[in-house]
């Protein structure tokens, strides 16, 4: 057979020749695990940089590692379930106001409504899925773009979040009695493991786990790649492309919610406000990890690696006194590095955009 | 046009244009392989070839797009070397490519000055005498359209028309055409060859690409035809078309075909009558209106038409993909009453689809093989709702196999692979579901001669065991060769059925409701 | 700061000594004497708002007196959660005193809480956090410097009464609040002073020129309008000039601002009537750090209240000057 159509023959750029497969097939591998690359360079700097305190490196102490992951613990709980939607090929703007708003029904049940933990948690896990799902169903029925549903769904979650909290924010007592929360829930702002590793960190990290898992296993995990691959050929291909939507926006809420809950416990607190700007933290990481925002490619450890990266940016760069503005500076920078580098092998696999 | 009064004056008129011994690769693809070429002023030369055989490459050697590995262009005996499209287009030659350079949202002037616009201090645009100069160039080009029309509300003849006349704009020696007809009603391409008559008179020479044969006489003053990147011949336009056709395919018609099963079985599909009745129809969807036709087990069924006739539609709300509405009139799957309200339904009734739009709405091109083949059964082989690595591998390795994928390694990212192997991807997809009805839009389109046969063979293979196909396509040859029987659409509705190896002057006919006499004009 | 303020702020600190048994004897920080070099770690809430521009500022100039003390000032950028690791990383780094504006309380709490336990001393600035554990606190009275600038109004702009308006800052924050309600007491020793208008602009100061604009409509007679903080009162500012009535109504801003752009300067020129300084608390806070690390101290006040100064077109151009860092 000959081995080219003609729209391949005619552009040098799609040429399907085996010639140039093994350079292409490094640089694949270069951005399929970009993120662990950056993070292995992120972690070498930091070790390199790190200043030393009584014989010990400051930045691989046990507390300061753990520390890293806390810092990141709710905006990578967050990029969890942004991957899925990104994935799809869709965004969701709404994650940081819900988690705020998650954070204010966490605390206004434990303490204003007297519930106990365990209803707390289910209830306000339910309402952050409920939330994602309105969203792809009205981005789904609707053919709206995600963008404006969840833009929508962003100010309507802040919204709530300020009626439900009457423009407060929420302090959380622990104790019996009204007004006071279960200590149970102190949990959460507490540490493990000699007083070492926060609760957060280890719920982000199981957390990690089961998406991974999601993603990577099951059935769900593939049709997510499907539908972003190419959302008609899924259909054509029996896919149920609608409820993957609804599922993964409602997979952001549950995430969302649970970043919600894990602030909420962290802090003893719930603030409307709480939040903000955390999607775009969210988009970064996933980006950094090597997921298209153009869909049907990405990874999961990919984003807990991103995620992980820019905690420990921030890190080394405080423990040397180095101002704020130099991380900003140096997250765009590796954001754009690791969009550039997504789009040389998006040219290269000759599929377009 | 009366070839032999053109023929003397034209062999005597001067060469425009003229490319000798042209030779490109890309990485291990040798594109053209020593290609002369040469075109006169005031005359039309059809380049004729399979997807593949080289003649885009060539279109994009001429009008600067690439440069050619070796072999010289000469423009009026003098040598000539484009280093952009921008050089070709200012030495006086004109390409309008099968994606027309046109803005659908600008009016018909906007788009004729497009990136030229006419303008003053400090940028304000000159809207009355760019008006008036569109009009002039329109005019010129014996196209009546208005000048203050949105691209997005002119058809597609009215756009290629208008095309032409932003190339015009240029005043171009030579005019480049690829597949223009491509999307055009007959009326419409009748319309579009007057004007190309026009321009000849008036010394302009014409490389008109195509690979629909039956254009040439009506168009043509000679044609070449290339194949596997060689120019494999020169012919006068009324050569007979089955030497034409065996020069295309390297080998004669008859062989391209794999020979029909004996006997059919029982019915797999029945349309009495079937019309689909949308809840809003979107533009320029021709909506099956009335609709009869039978698909027997080890069949092969064809739809014939014109652009516009409604075949994808017919096949795309079969498949339950339409817009929202519902089926009237007598549907029966396998011998059952069937509303294909959906995707799900049509699958569970035995349905399966592979799309005209391979690239665009058939498979996911970033992604590997394995992972567009097991797309269709990933519920098969996620018993738990967990993948089974296990059977997913067996059923990507069948998949491979009983397709001839190539290379056959499940790994590779399928955008990388040729047309032909990622039809034969998307074909192993949907066979893996285990169909019992094949719904097939334009199946070789932008596929080498070679996969085509290899994609007959296959269809015969799976109706002799039993499978049912209904294929609709627009290359008439194909139908008349591959086919059992072959209905014709016509807006929409099934007006005509032919035997096996039907007479393809006698399905056009049908398919444009004109006598057979006319067409054959 | 001169030294009436210090001896001021002596006398209105509340001499509560942190006695704890037998543990009096011990100092409070673990390293201490005057010969050592010290890390103070300074977890600002958030950059952006000048006030706290202003705090950085006065403590970064003033700590280079103090040979001993290196300073690192982190902005947690209005986020609790970045605050939080601020803090963790000081930790890490083995700073010897935490000194922190808390972007909110209790979020801020069980670090800082950590911090303390761990036996590193904590100063809190302008903000607290829960509970008791820190070493101290320095910081203004919001209820008095906005009482203060009542009173001022009820005595001196209107002795013989008319119509007052009141900007709040952003509903929900404690400092919003006592500033309305001490202003409000303030007015009060003047009854013939009406509060015409009382309305929220969030501390910005388009939002403040906005709600200013819309008072002014419903209530032309506005004669003294008093604004939360220094930026709403520039946006009441331009709204009374908008409407033509900048020398109708006297303007009271609060923060006290140094600098082009300031509140002093607006005073200074005569656009405002007065603003009222909230301190920054930097020399005091320098102060206790320098007693508990420098000098061993055992025990130092745990709460310290700076006093306000009103400024006014008397002494605005000194306080300016002197003010420049």
């Amino acid at each position: 057979m000959t081995p080219s159509d003609n729209t391949e023959a005619a552009t040098p750029g799609g040429v399907p020749a085996q010639a140039e497969r093994p350079r292409r097939d490094i640089l694949a591998v270069v951005v399929r695990f970009q993120s662990l690359i950056g993070l292995a360079l992120v972690l070498a700097g930091g070790i390199a940089f790190s200043p030393v305190r009584r014989g010990t490196l400051l930045f691989l102490a046990p507390d300061n590692v753990a520390n890293i992951i806390r810092a990141v613990s709710e905006t990578g709980i967050i990029a969890l379930g942004m991957t899925f939607v990104i994935i799809t090929g869709g965004i969701d703007l709404s994650v940081g106001a819900l988690l705020g708003l998650s954070s204010v029904l966490t605390a206004t049940l434990l303490v204003n409504g007297g519930w106990g933990v365990l209803p707390t948690l289910a209830a306000v896990l339910a309402a952050g899925t409920l939330f994602g799902m309105a969203q792809g169903v009205i981005s789904t029925r609707f053919r709206l773009e995600a963008f404006i549903v969840t833009l929508a769904g962003l100010q309507i979650a802040r919204g709530l979040a300020l009626v439900i909290s009457h423009n407060q924010y929420i302090n959380i007592s622990y104790g019996e009695g009204a007004g006071l929360a279960p200590q149970a829930f102190a949990v959460l702002g507490t540490r493990l493991f000699g007083n070492v590793v926060p609760v957060a960190t280890l719920v982000f990290l199981a957390l990690a786990v089961i998406a991974t898992v999601l993603l990577n296993t099951t059935r769900f995990g593939r049709y997510v790649f499907a539908v972003g691959g190419n959302e008609r050929a899924s259909r054509l291909s029996g896919i149920p492309v609608g409820q993957v939507r609804i599922a993964v926006y409602g997979l952001t809420g549950f995430m969302s919610a649970a970043a919600g809950i894990v602030h909420a416990g962290q802090f003893s607190f719930g603030s409307p406000n709480d939040g903000a700007g955390y999607e775009l933290t969210a988009i970064a990481a996933v980006v950094i990890g090597g997921t298209s925002l153009f869909g049907g490619a990405g990874t999961m450890v990919g984003t807990i690696a991103g995620s992980i990266m820019l905690g420990a940016l921030a890190n080394i760069l405080q423990l040397n006194n180095i101002s704020a503005a130099l991380q900003l500076l140096a997250t765009g920078a590796i954001i754009v590095l690791a969009a550039v580098l997504q789009a040389i092998v998006g040219r290269r696999d000759g599929s377009g955009r | 046009m009366t070839p032999d009064g053109k023929d003397g004056a034209l062999a005597s008129a001067p060469v425009l244009l003229r490319l000798q011994g042209i030779e490109k690769r890309f990485g291990g693809v040798h594109a053209l392989r020593s290609v002369d070429f040469d075109l006169r002023a005031g005359e039309v030369h059809a380049l004729l070839g399979e997807n593949g055989a080289g003649k885009s490459t060539l279109m994009n050697v001429v009008s600067g797009v690439i440069a050619p590995d070796r072999g010289s262009v000469e423009l009026d005996g003098r040598p000539v070397r484009f280093a952009s499209p921008r050089d070709a287009q200012a030495a006086g030659i004109a390409t309008i490519f099968q994606e027309l350079d046109l803005v659908p949202g600008l009016d018909v002037a906007a788009n004729l000055f497009l990136g030229r616009e006419p303008a003053r201090f400090p940028g304000l645009l000159r809207t009355r005498s760019m008006a008036r100069d569109a009009e002039r160039l329109l005019a010129e080009v014996g196209v009546p359209l208005d000048v203050g029309r949105r691209v997005a509300s002119l058809g597609m003849g009215q756009r290629q028309l208008l095309a032409i006349a932003k190339a015009l704009a240029h005043a171009p020696r030579v005019l480049v055409m690829d597949e223009p007809t491509a999307a055009l009603s007959t009326t419409e391409a009748r319309n579009l060859f007057d004007t190309m008559r026009r321009l000849c008179s008036r010394g302009v020479g014409i490389i008109y690409i195509s690979h629909r044969l039956e254009e040439v006489p009506q168009v043509a003053d000679r044609v070449t035809v290339m194949r596997d990147g060689r120019v494999v011949g020169e012919e006068r336009p009324d050569a007979p078309q089955g030497r034409l056709v065996q020069m295309l395919a390297g080998r004669p018609l008859n062989e391209l075909f794999p020979p029909r099963a004996g006997s059919a079985g029982e019915e797999l599909l029945r349309l009495d009558h079937a019309r689909y009745v949308p809840r809003a129809s979107p533009a320029g969807w021709q909506v099956p209106e009335d609709v009869s036709l039978v698909v027997r087990a080890g069949e092969v069924v064809g739809l014939a038409g014109i652009v516009g006739a409604g075949r994808t539609e017919l096949l795309t709300c079969l498949y339950g993909e339409g817009p929202r509405g519902r089926w009237r009139g007598t549907i029966r799957v396998q011998g059952r009453a069937a509303a294909l309200r959906g995707v799900a339904e049509a699958r569970r009734a035995g349905l399966a689809f592979v799309t005209d739009d391979r690239r665009g709405a058939g498979l996911m091109l970033r992604q590997t093989v394995a992972r567009n083949v097991v797309a269709s059964i990933l519920r098969r082989l996620s018993p738990a709702g967990f993948m089974s690595r296990r059977r997913e591998g067996e059923a990507v390795q069948r998949a491979i196999r009983a397709f001839d994928v190539r290379p056959p390694r499940g790994e590779l990212v399928v955008g990388n692979l040729s047309g032909g192997n990622q039809q034969k991807v998307v074909f192993a997809r949907e066979l893996l579901h285990e169909p019992r009805l094949l719904l097939l839009d334009e199946p070789t389109r932008g596929v080498d001669v070679g996969a085509k046969s290899e994609i007959y063979a296959r269809l015969r293979e799976l109706t002799a065991r039993g499978l049912g196909v209904l294929v609709a396509s627009s290359e008439l040859p194909e139908l008349s060769g591959l086919c059992d029987r072959i209905h014709v659409l016509r807006a929409g509705r099934t007006v005509a059925e032919f035997a096996a190896g039907a007479d393809e002057a006698e399905l056009l006919a049908a398919a444009t409701g004109e006598s057979v006499l006319e067409v054959a004009r | 700061m001169s030294t009436t303020r210090m001896l001021t702020a002596a006398l209105l600190t509340l001499p509560l000594l942190a006695l704890a048994g037998g543990a009096a004897a011990k100092p409070l920080s673990k390293v201490c004497g005057p010969n050592n070099k010290y890390v103070i770690g300074f977890s600002q809430a958030n950059f952006a708002e000048p006030y706290r521009q202003h705090v950085n500022n006065d403590l970064a100039a003033r700590v280079k007196a103090i040979p001993q003390f290196e300073l690192q000032i982190a902005d947690a950028a209005g986020n609790d959660n970045t605050q939080v690791s601020q803090v963790e990383n000081f930790m890490t780094q083995g700073v010897d005193l935490l000194l922190i504006s808390p972007f909110e309380a209790a979020p801020l709490t069980p670090v800082v809480t950590r911090v303390f336990q761990s036996g590193v001393p904590v100063i809190e600035l302008d903000r607290r956090t829960l509970g008791s554990n820190r070493t101290a606190f320095v910081g203004g009275d919001n209820t008095k410097i906005a009482f203060e600038a009542g009173a001022y109004t009820a005595k001196i702009l209107l002795p013989g009464g008319g119509q007052v308006a009141v900007l709040e800052g952003l509903p929900s924050s404690t400092p919003a609040i006592e500033r309305l309600n001490g202003f409000k007491d303030g007015v009060k020793q003047n009854p013939k002073i009406e509060v015409v208008a009382e309305q929220a602009a969030d501390w910005l100061p388009d939002k403040g020129q906005t709600v200013f604009a819309a008072m002014l409509q419903a209530h032309p007679d506005i004669q003294v309008v008093y604004a939360s903080n220094d930026l709403m009162a520039a946006g009441a500012y331009l709204a009374a000039k908008g409407a033509g009535k900048e020398k109708q109504v006297k303007i009271i801003g609060t923060d006290g601002l140094p600098g082009p752009s300031g509140g002093i300067a607006s005073v200074a020129s005569g656009q405002w009537a007065a603003t009222f300084i909230y301190p920054t608390g930097a020399a005091e806070a320098l102060d206790l750090a320098k007693k508990i690390l420098l000098d061993c101290a055992e025990a130092v006040p745990t709460v310290v209240t700076v006093p306000t100064e009103a400024v006014t077109l008397d002494n605005a151009k000194d306080l300016n000057a002197k003010l420049k860092f």
